[in-house]
Formats: C-alpha cells, structure tokens, sequence
C-alpha cells in the first residue's frame, strides 16, 4: 500500500508532465483510485485534488491547463459509456467505468463538465465515498 | 492540411463559421470564458467521445440554439502542430487549440480556411 505523499507525488506527475496525452492521465488517476478515493475541482486556475485517507482528507493543488482537465472529464464520460453506453453526457452524470490497467475494479464515477464547473469524483467498491 | 471537427449548437457552429473561435465566448447563463476552441481530428481516434455527441448534448442544453451541427474546418498542419503538446499529442486526435497553442494563429488564418456546418440528426 501506498503513503499519501507517494500517491500525491505520482499525480502530481501523471497531471503536470502525462507521458502518455491525456488519455494516460486519465489511466494514472484510475490507478490512484483504486487505493483511495479521489475528488478533482477546477479552482480558479489550478486543480485542487482531493485524496481521502480513513476518516481524514488531504489536498494538493495541481497546475495544468483548464482544457486538459475538461479534456480529463470527458475521457472519464467515454469510459463511462463503454461500459454502459449513454449513461454519462459529455457534460456530466454519473456512471461505473474499468480502468484498462486493472479491468477486476469498477470505478465509480461522477462528472461535471460545463463551462461555469468542472469537478470528478472517483471512488471503488473497497474505497469510502468523498463528497462532492 | 487537417480537417478538424466542433460538435456544438448550429447556431454557435454558424457564429463560429463566420467570425471564428472565440475565447471571449460566454453561454447564455454562465460565467466562464470559453478560453479555447476544442476539435477533433475528423480521421479521429474520438477517445473523448464523438463529435455528434457533444452536438447533441449541447442541443439539449441550449434548445432554442437551432439543434445540433458540426464545424468542420481544415487547418494547415503548420498551425495543427502548435495545438499539439504532452497533453495532446496527434495519435490522440484531439486537437485543442488553446491561448497561446495555436488559437491565435487560427484566428488570423480563420477567413481564408475552408469550413461548413454540418446538422446532426437527432436519434
């Protein structure tokens, strides 16, 4: 199992250097949730992620541009679909997704992706919820 | 050349058509800039979802927008390269022209670009 920090360290590359396009982050965050819950919200102009660990949470902010992160929203609603299509508009809803790294674990997923918000919140069967 | 697709409301398409992107761009409503100006390669891959389907979804927000349509434009490939980055790299198809990666150059360019709306049908 993993340390917070070590969790937070590997995000905070997937998010500000992807070696794999967006479409790698998205894999990275799934692999992130399968070990904690994760909740993302654009602030301002940066991503404020949010990782709970038992009863406490942790956060970090991530500098990226706002199009990758909406871009990051929209891959989660693809997934989403593939695996139940229309379940998720590319504007938002909630859906289950399977990260390819790991196809055993469902993620569950809520997306908001309009032009005045944009926030997703991923959580497993094992993991606790964090609000959003 | 590239031809890249916008999935939006025929009415904004037909704006974007004539005026072009515009970051400036606020939807009746909201708050926030549109900022950038997002497409995909028409040869895809379309690993966020169709353009048809951001059509559609945009109809259904707007109803009174004229119903759902797609841009497409051919853009030179000299101003395709400058939307791509680590984010958005080609095989990605997803071509995200944003301040400062390319927006202002296809803004410059927009009048001379071939481009049409196309309708999307509603299932």
């Amino acid at each position: 199992m993993k340390t917070t920090s070590q969790l937070f360290r590997f995000l905070r590359n997937a998010l500000e250097d992807p070696k794999r396009g967006v479409v790698g982050a998205v894999e990275d965050l799934l692999e992130v949730s399968r070990e904690r819950p994760l909740r993302l919200d654009w602030e301002g102009d940066h991503c404020q992620v949010c990782m709970a660990d038992g009863d406490s949470e942790e956060t970090i902010d991530v500098v990226f541009p706002k199009s990758v992160f909406r871009a990051i929203l929209a891959r989660m609603a693809t997934l989403c679909n593939e695996r139940n299509p229309n379940s998720v508009s590319p504007y938002g809803g909630q859906g289950e997704l399977v990260a390819r790294v790991n196809p055993s674990t469902v993620v569950k997923t809520t997306i908001v992706n309009t032009s005045a918000d944009q926030r997703l919140a991923l959580t497993t069967e094992t993991n606790s919820t964090v609000a959003m | 050349m590239a031809m890249v697709l916008h999935g939006t409301a025929r009415v904004r398409a037909e704006r974007i058509e004539s005026s072009g992107p515009d970051p400036d761009f606020v939807e009746p409503g909201g708050v926030a800039r549109a900022e950038g100006f997002s497409t995909y390669l028409e040869s895809g891959p379309f690993l966020l979802g169709y353009p048809e389907a951001y059509a559609r979804g945009k109809a259904a927000l707007f109803p009174h927008e004229g119903g759902p349509a797609i841009l497409a434009v051919d853009v030179p490939d000299d101003i395709v390269a400058l939307a791509v980055s680590v984010y958005f790299p080609l095989s990605q198809g997803i071509i995200q022209f944003d301040e400062g990666a390319g927006l202002e150059e296809l803004r410059a360019a927009w009048t001379t670009l071939w481009k049409e709306v196309r309708l999307v049908g509603i299932p």
